[in-house]
């Protein structure tokens, strides 16, 4: 759908960077389908080529608030809106690592229903310009 | 009296995903170039303010608003979410407050309709809710979505009951995908352009116009040894809602707005894919004189690949020029 294939691509990450060191991954990310309470993301993760960083590893950040993934889940009363921007901070020491082109897929559950949930998955390549820890 | 127009500003989705427009400029759209009055709002993706709350300073906004481009609130849209908490069911009473915010919501905003997907809301918290409903003086209204007809179990319970309570604050709103005569004309152009043989899509749409079952056309996939593609095509092809216009008749009173789907119209202001003109004639026939509002999806239907090319504006603006065509404005 054209909202999954334009939440997130290779202009959206960047490098993460703590006292000169690259320690991490940054994604922006827009919400692709209806606004919701944050208690609503059933799931994410990030995969970098074969490594996985699954939701309670990542930090997601809306309109400068940071969440971790358990405390969202109890956050009924900020939503996150259609079209609204938000990051995930992913931990990687050395960013996206050594020069080439790297494999990043971001995948969001949003729990439409009790049982429905809608998975929007967009994957994209990076080029990693070889940052060092 | 005659049949009113307005527009769900869910058929801009895309120019607002992008940040192209806001919800003023949305409005200005849908009275200049669609010359249209009515709102029609999904405030879970486009909110006035900060819903569900409806602060002071933001009802004054809107209704600024709308007295500037002489436009008034019709519908607004829910999805009735039950899901809030990972694990369990939104209980009883929370179910009871979301309806009771979002009708608060809704009158506060001048909205005369609430629309919740017939199926979501459980009958027995709906039907409890008609007295806050009646309080608000704003309508319950069930949408009638594919796949369901009018004449379909859960949507005669649901008549039935406000023939059975005789509430002035139940209603119904048909979406006209329910009258799709033909295949999506987006899935066509979108499946040959991505390269679906001609002669099977011309088939699956002729048995789907001539409302074969849903298996015939997905058996055209072994007659045509069809590729994934195809198959994915053939899918779409079988899932349409074909209802008969005429069953809609009886109920015609009970329609507190008419969500106008439409897919594709071409340069004649036509949309091949929809009974548009049935449904009209037969609103009129029966005098109704509520909203029809455009309901354009055509960018959600579309491979991503071909979206862009949408101009969601335009086909707005052509659907109107088709509505005051059929209503004889």
């Amino acid at each position: 759908m054209y909202f999954t294939e334009n939440m997130t691509g290779q202009e959206q990450v960047s490098t993460i960077y703590e006292g000169g060191a690259a320690v991490g991954i940054r994604i922006r990310v827009k919400n692709p389908t209806l606004g919701m309470s944050l208690s609503r993301l059933e799931d994410f993760s990030v995969q970098v080529d074969r490594t996985l960083y699954p939701a309670d590893q990542i930090t997601f950040v809306l309109r400068g608030i940071h969440y971790d993934f358990q405390t969202m889940q109890t956050v009924a009363t900020v939503r996150w809106e259609f079209g609204e921007w938000a990051e995930l901070l992913v931990p990687r020491p050395g960013g996206l690592g050594v020069v080439g082109n790297r494999k990043l897929e971001v995948s969001i559950g949003f729990r439409m229903g009790f049982e429905n949930i809608q998975w929007r998955k967009k994957s994209f390549l990076v080029s990693a310009i070889g940052e060092t820890l | 009296m005659a049949i009113k127009r307005g527009v769900s500003l869910y058929s801009y989705q895309k120019e607002y995903f992008n940040g192209r427009i806001d919800l003023e400029g949305m409005v200005a759209l849908v009275a200049s170039s669609a010359q249209a009055t009515g709102i029609q709002l999904l405030p879970e993706q486009m909110p006035i303010g900060a819903y569900p709350h409806a602060y002071d300073r933001d009802v004054a906004w809107w209704k600024e608003l709308m007295a500037k481009y002489g436009t008034e609130p019709v519908c607004l849209d829910s999805t009735f979410s039950t899901a809030i908490y990972k694990g369990r069911l939104a209980t009883g009473e929370e179910q009871r407050q979301i309806i009771e915010d979002e009708l608060n919501y809704a009158a506060k905003f001048g909205f005369k309709a609430i629309r919740y997907p017939l199926g979501n809301l459980h009958r027995q918290v709906m039907e409890e809710s008609l007295s806050l409903a009646e309080e608000y003086g704003v309508s319950i209204g069930m949408e009638i979505h594919v796949p369901m007809t009018m004449d379909a179990p859960i949507v005669q319970k649901f008549l039935d009951m406000i023939e059975r309570t005789g509430t002035k604050y139940a209603s119904i709103i048909p979406d006209l995908a329910i009258y799709s005569r033909g295949v999506n004309t987006i899935a066509v152009q979108n499946y040959l352009r991505a390269g679906a043989r001609q002669e099977l899509v011309d088939e699956a749409c002729r048995m789907y116009a001539a409302r074969e079952k849903p298996g015939a056309i997905l058996a055209l996939a072994e007659r045509f040894a069809a590729s994934p593609l195809e198959q994915e095509f053939l899918q779409k092809a079988a899932r349409g809602t074909n209802d008969v216009v005429e069953h809609l008749r009886p109920y015609v009173k009970y329609i507190s707005n008419v969500h106008g789907k439409c897919y594709w119209l071409d340069e004649s202001c036509t949309e091949p894919g929809i009974d548009t003109e049935g449904v009209v004639q037969l609103l009129k026939e029966e005098g109704y004189e509520g909203y029809i509002c455009t309901e354009y999806e055509g960018v959600k239907a579309s491979m991503p690949q071909y979206a862009d090319e949408i101009d969601e504006i335009e086909q707005v603006r052509r659907h109107h020029v088709l509505l005051r065509r059929l209503i004889g404005e």
